[in-house]
């Protein structure tokens, strides 16, 4: 197999993987930096980030007001001191971005604009309209494109991370343009490849992003933490669940169910549609379940209404939502409310890494979706994920940098090459009866069902069982694309393998933890129970499957009271 | 829940198989429903019909830029279009032109891309003010001046459409809004620079306004193009060929150079009126410059003067007083 060689290796360039990239470029400039990714930079998920980046700009705002409300936020599940490392370097992650070219929204005076979002006690979402993630993307891709020692390596699928004696030693990888299976030795790899919500049906994400760094940070020994926390974004278009931004709601969109009512009234009378996503998202749930939801093509929904904004304000700060509302959903916000429900959106688990992004393989780093620090602990605030990317991919970067300037090259065992490319030509070669898409949109449907907003023990069982079920069926699935050069169909069994992997750690998570905080919400023991389950949960990889462990929530300022809003 | 079938669509996909080296059309038919898009349809032939069918994809929001592909010959982006708005029973999608195809619907990005990054796609300042920590100034006005232009999102499809596109040198529409989006931000101080790199291959452009018809976001790009060559004329960084256009127009009245004297020399033989001895008419015949000048489209103007006779109208020119309307001036920059 022919290898590169590199100081530190970055997978995905989203936010996390480029924000990394250019830090570690910056601390050492020596360095040799390979950014591996599936497709291009700015195709990657992060592009569809839309409502803002949360950040201590104004003198009235604080560093104590950011951490606390994240820590409410994350039903206290969040390391408290990491959570103050973030709020204290975001501001300077706004700076940077500005000043590679970033088109910040402006106030009169010619500062950087803030907007209200849930959960936050004072406007601190910077934004660049509704496009947020996008502009922020193409600032940090320009900027990175500029440093002579950072090789990108484009539309090249990872397939497996390479750990020798609890070491990262480098990564295997397909060059899709050829079909040819490449080594990269490197002394540190960064995962930053991103969430796992495709494993449901009805999900904000990109078709791509589809949690493959977490499988092979997991695979590879390191544990992922926390997987039983996913978001449930209030607002995902219907039919087919692209985001709305939050910001919609910062501008002053209604929630309303099928009486016309703003129901939020019930739910968080104080923050109406600005409590935080799981709050909000339950609230519609609740409403639907409860047949309070407007009746649709493609079954019960919500609206929001922006119409008492007007056009002209929804053209200058929502003018990617009204478009894909036309667009995709059909109808033009300034006349008619949105279709909208509730939509898998985050992912608050991850390989757990520690506040200098270290996970516990040494070598390994993870920022963004695909790490747990944790900082969203059981449910994140909007606004905190594109900071927590810049924030904590600077990080990675930056410690990724001084390891690989003191490390040794380990190199790549060959018979751990060999065996990687004997598994993807078994995969190649393999007879059966099975498919790929029946296999993925079923999983997706048990997940949609059994492991949604509302969840119980027995229908998490059930789950766990037909997950477990699929991964059985999946030891069967053929496919006909046998040729080399972008052979997509590969890509999508082995992104399959990854998922089902994935659905299966979030059931089981899920079904031990017998409490109800943030956003994972148990019929069957609906409070939170600080006694037993303040705590994180840490899944290890086995071959007789997942292996549960929990650790301590760090707490510093903040002891957990009840939330409300 | 799904809603019923409206019709079924044939997609006819032109292929390409790298290994063989072979082109083939594949024909699927596929059930479009109120809301399928293009990208919806091409990835029911590949969870349904044939696993091997390769085209890109990603967000299917219109913002990653991934899934342009050529519908019945123009190009755009498969995850924004619906289906049922195309109006048609049979569809042939192509991989977008310009640019060599890799397999399928996937073309070679690369050459787009490493344009990008020679050509300095951040902010260019002096060192020590990139150092403060403090964000730099903007006001909504001066963020207005470049925002539609800082919504590209890469798709390719202006370079795809632009006919220029196919000579090497040239940037392409892409990078020279870019280049312009840079430069009329009013934090950017890299003007000079950003200009090196188009100064001698952005005449290539002719105007034919492509790049702007086809892009998803609505991005005026082949007025981008003209800004950039307003910014080139006045830096006086253009080639002699240009030069002599801008100088034409400036003594002889006509971007070609030829005395004015000549201007009516198309109508000999002809019986046109002509300013000042014709003051009142009901047709005033702008003639233009290519038009007086040019041997071949002298025709043009000769057949015209017939139209008018057929027609009965009174009509006359400016004669010798006609100047050029600036056309090509303002093209230029």
């Amino acid at each position: 197999m022919e290898k590169s060689v590199h100081d530190v290796a970055i997978v995905g360039a989203g936010l996390a993987g480029l924000r990394a990239a250019v830090a570690a470029a910056e601390m050492n400039s020596k360095l040799n930096i390979a950014v591996i990714s599936k497709h291009h930079p700015l195709r990657s998920h992060s592009v569809c980030a839309q409502g803002g980046t949360g950040a201590v700009m104004r003198e009235k705002d604080s560093f104590e007001l950011h951490a606390y409300d994240t820590v409410k936020g994350a039903d206290f599940l969040a390391d408290q001191d990491a959570v103050e490392l973030f709020v204290k370097r975001a501001p300077n992650e706004i700076v940077l971005t500005e000043h590679w070219g970033c088109p910040w929204s402006r106030t009169a005076e010619g500062r950087i604009d803030q907007r209200a979002f849930g959960g936050h006690s004072f406007p601190r979402a910077c934004f660049a309209a509704d496009m947020t993630g996008f502009h922020e993307m193409h600032a940090i891709y320009g900027k990175a494109t500029s440093y002579g020692k950072l090789k990108f390596y484009d539309e090249w699928f990872v397939t497996s991370l390479i750990v020798e004696g609890n070491k990262a030693t480098g990564l295997v990888a397909i060059d899709l343009k050829t079909g040819v299976l490449r080594a990269i030795a490197a002394k540190a790899v960064i995962m930053a490849t991103g969430g796992h919500e495709r494993i449901y049906e009805f999900t904000t994400f990109s078709h791509s992003t589809t949690g493959d760094g977490m499988v092979m940070a997991y695979r590879a020994g390191a544990p992922l933490q926390d997987m039983e926390f996913v978001q449930f974004h209030p607002t995902g278009l219907v039919p087919s669940g692209v985001l709305i931004t939050e910001g919609a709601r910062g501008e002053g969109g209604y929630l309303l169910n099928a009486n016309g009512e703003r129901f939020m009234k019930r739910y968080a009378p104080e923050k109406m549609e600005l409590a935080p996503r799981d709050v909000v998202s339950r609230a519609e749930q609740t409403e639907i379940n409860e047949g309070r939801g407007l009746q649709g093509p493609y079954g019960p929904y919500i609206a929001i209404d922006l119409r008492h904004l007007g056009e002209e304000k929804i053209n200058e700060r929502l003018p990617l939502i009204r478009d894909v509302a036309i667009k995709l959903g059909g109808v033009d916000p300034v006349k008619e409310p949105i279709p909208i429900r509730p939509a898998a959106h985050y992912s608050m688990g991850g390989i757990k890494v520690n506040m200098r992004a270290e996970a516990l393989v040494a070598g390994l780093y993870a920022a963004g979706e695909c790490s747990c620090v944790s900082v969203h602990g059981a449910n994140r605030l909007g606004t905190n994920s594109t900071a927590e990317c810049l924030v904590f991919g600077a990080v990675a970067g930056e410690e990724a940098a001084k390891y690989a300037s003191t490390a040794a090259q380990s190199g790549l065992p060959e018979e751990r090459l060999r065996a990687e490319e004997q598994k993807i030509q078994d995969l190649i070669d393999r007879k059966g009866d099975e498919k790929v898409p029946a296999i993925r949109d079923e999983m997706r449907r048990v997940m949609n069902e059994k492991a949604w907003i509302y969840r119980s023990g027995e229908g998490l069982e059930t789950a766990l069982k037909e997950v477990r079920k699929l991964r059985e069926r999946f030891k069967s699935v053929e496919f006909e694309d046998k040729s080399k050069p972008f052979n997509t169909a590969l890509v999508n069994v082995l992104q399959l393998d990854f998922m089902l992997e994935l659905a299966e750690v979030t059931a089981v998570t899920a079904l031990a933890r017998t409490e109800s905080r943030g956003a994972h919400s148990r019929l069957d023991h609906p409070k939170r129970d600080d006694q037993n389950w303040l705590k994180h949960s840490l899944v290890y990889y086995t071959k007789e499957g997942p292996r549960l462990e929990y650790a301590p929530v760090t707490i510093t300022k903040w002891t957990p009271v009840a939330r409300t809003y | 829940m799904t809603l019923s079938v409206e019709k079924t669509v044939e997609l006819r996909i032109e292929r390409f198989d790298p290994e063989k080296k072979r082109s083939y059309l594949s024909t699927f038919e596929v059930p479009i429903r109120k809301g399928t898009t293009l990208l919806d349809a091409l990835m029911y032939v590949k969870d349904n019909l044939d696993d091997s069918l390769t085209f890109r994809h990603s967000c299917r929001m219109g913002i990653c830029g991934s899934c342009a592909v050529n519908v019945n010959g123009k190009p755009m982006l498969a995850c924004y279009t619906q289906v049922l708005d195309l109006q048609a029973d049979s569809l042939l999608i192509e991989p977008v032109a310009t640019f060599p195809v890799i397999k399928d619907l996937v073309v070679d990005i690369e050459p787009f891309f490493e344009t990008y990054k020679r050509m300095k796609f951040y902010l260019l300042k002096p060192e020590q003010d990139l150092k403060t920590p403090a964000e730099l100034l903007q006001s909504p006005a001066e963020l207005k001046k470049f925002w539609d232009l800082a919504l590209c999102i890469k798709c390719s499809i202006c370079n795809s459409a632009c006919p220029a596109a196919i000579d090497e040198r040239f940037l392409g529409p892409s990078a020279l809004t870019a280049s312009f989006r840079f430069v009329s931000d009013s934090r950017d101080q890299g003007c000079p620079e950003r200009l090196k790199p188009m100064a001698d291959n952005i005449w290539l452009c002719t105007q034919c306004n492509s790049c702007t018809l086809f892009c998803p976001k609505s991005i005026q790009c082949a007025d981008a193009i003209v800004d950039d060559h307003g910014l080139l004329v006045e830096a006086g960084a253009i080639p002699k060929t240009v030069k002599d256009v801008l100088e034409s127009v400036y003594k002889f009245h006509n971007p070609m150079g030829t005395p004015q004297a000549k201007r009516m020399d198309w109508a000999t033989g002809l019986n046109v009126k002509t300013y000042p001895e014709t003051t009142k008419t009901d047709v005033l015949f702008f003639v233009c410059c290519s038009n007086v000048y040019d041997l071949r489209n002298q025709e043009v103007a000769r057949l015209m003067v017939g139209v008018f006779e057929r027609m009965g109208l009174s009509f006359a020119t400016l004669g010798a007083e006609e100047w050029c309307c600036g056309d090509h001036m303002l093209r230029l920059g």
